[in-house]
């Protein structure tokens, strides 16, 4: 295949990729009085992107992937079409969790939230303006930092969902949860391992945690879903510009189509699931 | 003691002092704001604090994307780096205390505003 291939196919399509995001801003918005929908994940997973995206900031076929920049403090975007409705993601950091999470858990065990968006990202959290060298994780050599780097963030990605845990428990009203993990496009060649960590099949994986809370909730009331996407085609690198991983090669627009696409229909059998409500 | 350690506590001198300088700078336009807000004056003195207001606002306008860089650099410092128990908490109450103090007086100066306007 030609390079402006896939280029041409992704401009072709791009009518409906935009038809299936105004899908989206409606479900997000939902009615006035419903409650909203919460984005949550580490640091540098990925999450302003996707608020960008169905806020309507962002448009991933002709905006150039973002140079990271950390959240400060609990991103509040409007979407285009109605001010009034508000995406909250607030800041991953460790250290930020303590001063802006307890409130919004809080809210989800008061049945302020629909639905959860958990994003991860298979360990590939961005790094700031810090070099990889200067990591804690760093011992010499970039290859096995690589390694260590992303079972750290893994793990890390496994305890936001134990911290989440009490309170999608204590949530009296049904609630949904969607693990949205994001950078298909540098995991691509990973992707069984990649789906059996998510989706549960591999012994002492995310997916697993994830059974185990769901097995506690009845499931009427609770819902979760796996999917799996690319939100930038882009190299993972550290805010000083030191590559660390390239996009898998052959990763181009259309398999990010198919998986924006896939996403949506995930999404779809969410909203079905709300409207049996 | 190691030339890589000698260089990071001389960052990180550099950077504690940086945070500390901005949240005294931060507080300082808090104080400023107040004052403003609350000075009653004639005519000529009241579009004199409004101006100073303006001004206020214009510098911490144009300080904000540095202090959000600064504030990023160290929570990333914090998120990821070697450091040693005592300094990465250091980091983290400076940051706090400069990250709240950045939003107190954007907050301030708001009321400021409004309150002039009145």
């Amino acid at each position: 295949m030609e390079v402006w291939q896939p280029i041409r196919w992704a401009w072709e399509n791009r009518d409906e990729v935009q038809r299936w995001l105004k899908i989206l801003h409606r479900w997000f918005r939902g009615k006035k009085t419903e409650p909203g929908i919460l984005i949550v994940g580490a640091g540098g997973t990925g999450k302003t992107t996707l608020a960008r995206l169905l806020a309507g900031e962002h448009d991933f076929l002709l905006d150039s992937p973002r140079a990271y920049q950390e959240s400060i403090a609990v991103e509040r975007f409007v979407l285009n079409d109605d001010k009034d409705v508000e995406i909250l993601a607030p800041p991953g950091q460790i250290h930020r969790r303590h001063a802006t999470w307890p409130d919004l858990e809080a809210e989800i065990v008061a049945g302020g939230f629909r639905g959860l968006v958990v994003v991860s990202a298979f360990g590939f959290h961005s790094i700031g303006n810090i070099s990889y060298k200067e990591h804690r994780l760093y011992k010499g050599s970039k290859a096995r930092f690589l390694n260590r780097y992303l079972r750290d963030r893994r793990n890390e990605e496994s305890a936001i969902l134990q911290r989440l845990e009490p309170s999608i428990l204590g949530c009296p009203k049904k609630l949904w949860a969607l693990t949205l993990v994001t950078k298909q496009d540098l995991w691509w060649n990973e992707r069984s391992i990649v789906e059996s960590h998510y989706r549960g099949t591999a012994e002492d994986s995310y997916g697993q945690r994830l059974e185990a809370i769901a097995a506690k909730k009845a499931s009427a009331s609770f819902r979760h879903e796996c999917a799996f996407c690319s939100l930038a085609i882009s190299n993972f690198e550290t805010g000083t510009k030191e590559p660390l991983k390239s996009t898998t090669e052959g990763y181009d627009q259309q398999l990010q189509i198919d998986s924006l696409r896939r996403l949506f229909d995930t999404v779809h059998g969410l909203m079905k699931w709300e409207a049996t409500r | 003691m190691s030339q890589g350690t000698l260089r990071a506590d001389s960052k990180s001198k550099r950077l504690i002092e940086l945070m500390r300088e901005f949240t005294s700078r931060m507080n300082g336009f808090m104080e400023d704001a107040e004052e403003s807000a609350q000075a009653k004056n004639d005519d000529w003195g009241a579009a004199l604090q409004s101006e100073k207001l303006l001004v206020l606002q214009d510098r911490l306008k144009h300080l904000s994307p540095a202090v959000d860089d600064l504030c990023r650099h160290v929570s990333q410092l914090i998120e990821h780096s070697q450091l040693d128990d005592v300094t990465r908490l250091e980091y983290r109450l400076r940051l706090a205390d400069l990250e709240q103090s950045k939003s107190a007086a954007q907050r301030i100066l708001k009321i400021g505003f409004a309150t002039r306007m009145k």
